[in-house]
């Protein structure tokens, strides 16, 4: 018994030492100061932060078209997927199974197919290269993970605490309102941020719909890594982990929070 | 005007349910169910799992849409109102408190649903929680309160509306087995002290029986008996109530002879079957004619153990076969010729006892009452 948890320790920390280094290669090098990617440096320096943050490519991908489009998308797809996940749960439709699929469609398709599908259809709409053409082609991807998340939310919840309410004088739609909804929060959140971050750090799709001016963060690293490469990039990677962790870390005790009640 | 004397007066209406039924698919199905609940009564519905009582309580709250058969509130059709109208209380086993609200919000829930004003809403909640003895914990969240408190906070959220009729389905049993005794008999001086017409759906019929003023009996979607708890312990009409209230002894027979008063002889079936006297109270049927069928309900404590007197109506010599303590009681297994396996219980005290072990290895003497052996149809 042990041993094997032992094992299982080394191994646990063997998957997390393989999921990290990457990532902790990348933020050690965006504070170093030599333009080469090495590793480990005696020295730190903001320099490359300074400079992702002097150039308005970066400056402005990140906060004019990255974030917005990433709020806007994972707002969008919070209403819609909720709503959807509202209809698949309560609906009692014997299609109930297959509307489920439909809906997870665009986790399935590589989302480079959805990209390019999607840029067809907005070039002959004469609308590809537009903000909101992103913020509909990341809706797309949020939306999945937004039923998944608020589904299982929305199953959680008790049956009698709805009949609880009618039989206290509530109509369903009052009842939805004043009891559901407040305890579907914490779901609806997780959910955001879950379509959030799918946006924030989405580069297959952007590469085939963004234009110029509404080049996101991703791409911009995607094309400095083939065009100069210095630590800038990684300057703008770490920020990304940043916001990315930030967010998956505040989602965490969102859900714990849920599973407490 | 007190608190408790403006709710009394609110809370007494009767119930009628007139031949409710409720089919599910052509097997399955409730009903046709009958039963009247008195104003102020406590009534309930005991029975086991799928035997259609939560089908019939959530017929009256308007969960459920009844196939056929009307429910009658004070007299006036209540099934053709919409659920969220009926204004009936109800309380759950799960509690169902609101998670994200406290525990004076989740009382005012329906009063806030009401657009009552809000100072009257405090002094009702207020009202209400000292009621069920939580005045001091109207701020909390129902996570941090006990299953017993969570109960009467359930309790109170229904109360504070002073409904008509308070449905309970089966409150207590999520409760541990002491604090179910406590909320048994606090619930039921609440329901006394306000007059609230109570119907309470249940499968433990100690709990069925210690509460109600009357209860039904269900059995497979019908009722089999409708009575206070002595009529239903004492003089089951149905093999299905002698057997699931309490323990009895069920022995199948024939009439063999009729007397006067309620007297008859009555022949145990299989072979050698004993004559056992039998008499019959009053409010307990004419003995069936002679050569009818008929079964024998007899509650092992009538069965009197080591009864050393003259010779009396239906005494036998018995075997133990087997003794097995229950604590304040003990229960024996006796067989004797003529009889099938024969349940006994008596208390436990030293004298019973003694004369128990006196037996030795020997028979026992028997003895049953002729006016404690009941009939049901065969």
């Amino acid at each position: 018994m042990h041993g094997s948890s032992t094992a299982l320790r080394v191994l646990a920390t063997l998957v997390f030492a393989f999921l990290l280094a990457p990532l902790l290669v990348v933020v050690l090098v965006s504070f170093s100061p030599t333009p080469a990617f090495r590793i480990p440096t005696t020295e730190f320096s903001l320099d490359w932060y300074r400079k992702f943050f002097g150039m308005a490519q970066f400056r402005d991908g990140l906060f004019l078209v990255s974030l917005p489009v990433a709020l806007a998308s994972g707002s969008l797809a919070t209403l819609l997927g909720t709503l959807a996940a509202v209809y698949l749960v309560r609906s009692g439709l014997a299609s109930r199974a297959a509307m489920e699929s439909f809906f997870m469609l665009p986790l399935l398709i590589p989302s480079i197919l959805l990209g390019a599908a999607l840029y067809l259809v907005a070039a002959r709409m004469g609308v590809a290269g537009q903000a909101w053409t992103l913020v509909l082609g990341h809706t797309l991807l949020g939306v999945p993970y937004v039923i998944r998340v608020v589904g299982a939310g929305l199953v959680a919840i008790d049956p009698r605490l709805e009949e609880a309410a009618v039989n206290l004088g509530c109509t369903s739609r009052q009842a939805f309102l004043r009891v559901v909804l407040p305890l579907l929060k914490p779901a609806m959140f997780s959910g955001a941020i879950f379509a959030f971050i799918v946006s924030f750090s989405d580069v297959n799709l952007a590469l085939f719909v963004a234009g110029p001016g509404t080049t996101t963060l991703p791409i911009h690293v995607f094309s400095q890594i083939f065009w100069e490469g210095d630590p800038t990039i990684a300057a703008a990677s770490a920020l990304q982990i940043l916001v990315v962790g930030v967010l998956i870390l505040t989602m965490q005790r969102l859900l714990k929070l849920r599973l407490s009640l | 005007m007190s608190a408790i004397d403006q709710m009394r007066q609110a809370v007494r209406a009767s119930l009628e349910v007139r031949g409710l039924t409720k089919a599910y698919s052509s097997e399955v199905s409730v009903g046709p169910i009958s039963f009247d609940v008195r104003e102020g009564e406590f009534f309930s519905l005991l029975g086991p799992s799928g035997c259609g009582k939560t089908t019939t309580l959530r017929c009256i709250a308007g969960f459920e849409r009844p196939t056929g058969g009307e429910i009658l509130l004070g007299g006036a059709r209540l099934d053709t109102v919409p659920a969220h109208r009926r204004d009936l209380g109800l309380v759950f086993q799960s509690h169902a408190l609101f998670p994200h609200l406290t525990v004076a919000e989740n009382v005012g829930f329906g009063l806030s649903v009401r657009k009552v004003e809000a100072a009257e809403r405090r002094r009702r909640v207020a009202d209400a929680l000292a009621l069920v003895g939580l005045a001091d914990l109207g701020s909390r969240w129902p996570q941090q309160i006990s299953g017993g408190q969570q109960q009467r906070v359930a309790l109170a959220r229904s109360l504070v509306l002073r409904p008509p009729l308070l449905l309970l389905d089966e409150p207590l049993s999520s409760l541990d087995l002491k604090l179910r005794q406590q909320m048994r008999e606090e619930l039921r001086r609440l329901q006394k002290q306000l007059g609230q017409t109570t119907v309470f759906v249940t499968h433990d019929q100690t709990e069925a029986l210690a509460m109600s003023d009357r209860l039904a009996v269900l059995s497979g979607g019908r009722i089999e008996q409708i009575g206070t708890p002595e009529q239903i312990y004492r003089r089951p009409t149905t093999r299905f109530v002698a057997g699931f209230i309490g323990q009895a002894n069920i022995l199948d027979a024939t009439i063999a002879v009729r007397g006067d008063d309620g007297v008859a002889g009555l022949r145990v079936a299989g072979p050698d079957g004993v004559v056992l006297r039998v008499r019959l109270g009053e409010g307990s049927g004419a003995v069936p004619p002679p050569g009818s069928a008929a079964a024998a309900v007899i509650r092992p404590e009538d069965v009197v153990l080591g009864d050393d007197g003259p010779d009396a109506e239906n005494t036998f010599r018995a075997q133990v076969r087997d003794i097995e303590y229950l604590g304040e009681d003990t229960q024996v297994t006796l067989e004797a010729p003529g009889l099938p396996p024969l349940l006994a219980s008596f208390k436990t005290t030293r004298t019973a006892s003694a004369r128990l072990a006196a037996r030795g290895s020997g028979t026992l003497r028997v003895r049953i009452d002729a006016a404690d052996i009941h009939l049901i149809p065969g």
